[in-house]
């Protein structure tokens, strides 16, 4: 059998298109009514717009192809896209603007060839700081699916930017900081875990070098011991032809020392995944699930204690105006979403059976990231429209 | 040149995989004919509706691609790094013309033994000298997603056709993704293959053309026929025919002492003929034929010289054949046959 072209399948889902279509014109209507301005974005961009940061998971499913030389993508969603038209609009960063989008993000994924399109919804405000800015963005994810007759939503909430500041207590690089942060769910995972994740690090991030006795990076007699390290490892360089690809030999022996500082790091790294362990672990409504994340606080973190007092408010601040209620709201601090470009609060919205509808989050740094002179605060969402579209066609 | 009534098979003009693939047909019993070498055609005389077309490796590829060939054999790398709905692959492990598509990196760079180390390099590189890594490779659609795939983002892809493995010596591209023989090529340019930097385990494989497989009666009469050969020769490899003389009271005792051990069972059991007239002795002499899996063979000898066996002979299989060729099966299945 043929497998089913990218044409095939969007006309198998003629129902769901129309669902679809409906619910996106109420959504455009709700959005501008609350002023969210309709901005469009190109479909093709510059490949590097989207390569900002190397964490992202869904990097690898970006839908890529040359021209002209030129590497370039198909949106894979709008946030980045927003960050770029706001440096481009308001190279100050001084205006607050609160936009819309929707339309057709690509991704491709080899698992599955032929799901190539998909219909997003996404909300962006940008240039406004604080718990008011956050607290909007989710009350209007919530609200807007009241609007189109979702029923039985489930708000999810965690914050990156929190478990980024606990993680500074362990003093790691940012590569191990970065590979930590995307084990979340292994750890979460009964079947992996605390072990697991180890073991996994034991054989990538902490390896040392194959020329290299475990021991040896142990010892107290460190500074002599890697005086030595480095003359051994520039004499073998040197007898290893000149063939350098780009690098200096400062560079390689630089890189070394750090890989062998990192692999006398595995206490802090197993200190580090314990906290990781624990704050994953928490899963509960709102009052206890502050209480709970706030006992993993050390003291000496005034920055950390300032984080989970914001959130705190932002999440009374839902809760008193009703626009979410307490019963639609789970604290998930372990929680991580598909982009690496988030700073602060992160959420989803699943329904009852765990369906995940939309989702977003805070992400302050990204309008420097693509090229802007200074960061910008912003906060925004984005509907996964075809399985929004699955979710009504069920209901 | 295309018959509508002919099958047309595009194998490997050139490269590393061309004579071996000659070699390979003819030892499956599939000769190939080939009258002049300068032109791009030849015939197979076991399979009188085929026609040969002698083309390069990715030219193999792009003809059963486009359906101008409905059978093929190439490389299963350059397969991977030009997909194409048309195109299935039919048998993926044809055991010859192995090798690897592979990350490698300077000999220098003792700091990296894994692909974790190189998205740090590229971080660094990003960082500290405000440009991307490098990577010299003809294969741009499987590096570029198995780099991605590795957390490594800030690459570029410098495509060029031959001498990949010089670009880090000469000083175009940083690291390579190439194919990888022996690795000899790679330590005389002084470079290093990363563990766990394999991309493609690549040997020679069979494709055909979807449409064709799915419509037309004459192509999967061919297929099935080529399978039959081909199943049926890699099989035979696997075994070895063996006849040893045993002295016995009757066929049926010595049948029940051969049976008695799984390894000299053969695939159905043993085929037991009386030595006539040889003897001066009241003895009975038997000579038992089994077939047995080569790599059985001497654990097999050392059973037969416990019942008694001597003079064991061992000759080659050329082909098994089984109820069906299991590959056909399994296309058959593949393209949603019943």
């Amino acid at each position: 059998m043929q497998p089913p072209s990218s044409a095939d399948q969007f006309h198998l889902q003629q129902t769901r298109q129309r669902i679809l279509k409906q619910f996106s014109t109420e959504l455009a209507a709700f959005f501008a009514h609350l002023g969210y301005e309709m901005v469009e974005t190109p479909f093709i961009q510059d490949a590097e717009l989207f390569l900002t940061k190397a964490g992202d998971q869904i990097i690898n499913r970006l839908f890529t192809f040359e021209r002209n030389g030129r590497n370039v993508a198909l949106r894979p969603e709008f946030t980045v896209s927003a960050a770029s038209l706001y440096n481009m609009q308001h190279p100050m960063g001084d205006q607050v603007v609160r936009w819309q989008f929707h339309g057709a993000v690509f991704e491709d994924d080899p698992e599955a060839p032929h799901q190539i399109q998909r219909f997003t919804i996404g909300v962006e405000l940008i240039g406004q700081r604080g718990v008011d800015a956050d607290a909007e963005i989710i009350a209007l994810s919530a609200r807007g699916l009241d609007e189109i007759g979702v029923r039985n939503w489930r708000v999810q909430l965690g914050h990156i930017g929190l478990m980024r500041a606990l993680l500074k207590q362990f003093n790691l690089d940012s590569l191990t900081e970065r590979v930590l942060l995307t084990q979340l769910p292994a750890l979460h995972n009964p079947d992996q875990g605390k072990a697991y994740v180890l073991s996994m690090l034991d054989q990538g991030l902490l390896s040392a070098s194959p020329t290299d006795e475990p021991d040896h990076a142990f010892t107290d007699d460190m500074t002599t011991q890697n005086t030595q390290y480095v003359l051994d490892v520039l004499l073998d360089a040197t007898q290893r032809g000149v063939t350098m690809g780009g690098r200096s030999r400062h560079d390689i022996v630089e890189r070394l020392l750090r890989k062998r500082q990192r692999a006398t790091e595995r206490p802090q790294i197993a200190a580090a995944l314990d906290l990781l362990t624990d704050l994953s672990a928490i899963d509960a409504a709102p009052p206890a699930a502050i209480r709970e994340l706030s006992s993993f606080i050390p003291s000496s973190m005034p920055g950390a204690r300032t984080l989970v007092q914001e959130w705190s408010a932002m999440i009374d601040l839902l809760l008193e105006t009703h626009l979410i209620p307490e019963t639609q709201l789970r604290l998930v601090p372990g929680l991580l979403r598909n982009w690496d470009y988030y700073t602060g609060m992160i959420f989803d919205i699943r329904d009852k059976q765990g369906l995940l509808l939309g989702g977003g989050g805070r992400y302050d740094e990204l309008t420097r990231l693509v090229g802007g002179d200074q960061e910008v605060p912003a906060v925004g969402f984005a509907y996964y429209a075809d399985t929004l579209a699955q979710h009504l066609d069920n209901q | 040149m295309i018959d509508s009534q002919r099958v047309t098979f595009a194998l490997p003009s050139k490269g590393a995989i061309a004579e071996p693939t000659l070699n390979f047909l003819s030892d499956c019993g599939l000769r190939i004919d080939k009258p002049n070498p300068r032109q791009y055609t030849g015939t197979i005389p076991a399979l009188p509706d085929v026609d040969l077309l002698f083309q390069r490796v990715t030219d193999v590829v792009y003809k059963v691609a486009d359906g101008t060939a409905q059978l093929g054999i190439t490389g299963l790398d350059v397969v991977r790094e030009h997909p194409h709905d048309d195109l299935v692959v039919i048998h993926d492990n044809l055991r010859y013309g192995y090798c690897k598509l592979l990350v490698a990196v300077p000999e220098a760079w003792v700091d990296v033994e894994s692909m974790l180390d190189l998205t740090e390099i590229a971080l660094d590189f990003r960082e500290n000298k405000r440009r991307n890594l490098r990577v010299a490779t003809t294969y741009t659609h499987l590096a570029r997603r198995f780099l991605h795939a590795r957390g490594i983002h800030h690459f570029t892809l410098v495509s060029a056709e031959g001498a990949i493995e010089a670009a880090p010596t000469i000083g175009y591209a940083d690291i390579i993704v190439d194919l990888v023989q022996t690795g000899t090529t790679l330590r005389e340019n002084h470079l290093k293959p990363i563990t766990d930097g394999v991309i493609v385990e690549s040997q020679a494989c069979l494709i055909g053309n979807r449409r064709w497989l799915e419509r037309e009666p004459r192509v999967q009469n061919t297929t099935a026929t080529l399978l039959e050969y081909v199943d049926a020769a890699l099989q035979g490899r696997e075994y070895s025919q063996l006849t040893v003389n045993v002295c016995g009271e009757s066929a049926a005792v010595i049948a029940e002492k051969v049976a008695a051990n799984p390894l000299t069972r053969g695939l159905q059991g043993p085929t037991i003929a009386p030595i006539l007239g040889a003897h001066a002795t009241d003895q009975l002499w038997f000579t038992v034929t089994i077939i047995i899996q080569n790599k059985q063979m001497l654990s097999a000898i050392e059973h037969l010289r416990q019942i008694g066996g001597t003079q064991t002979t061992v000759t080659p299989v050329r082909y098994v054949f089984f109820e069906q060729s299991p590959t056909y099966a399994r296309l058959r299945a593949d393209l949603g046959f019943a």
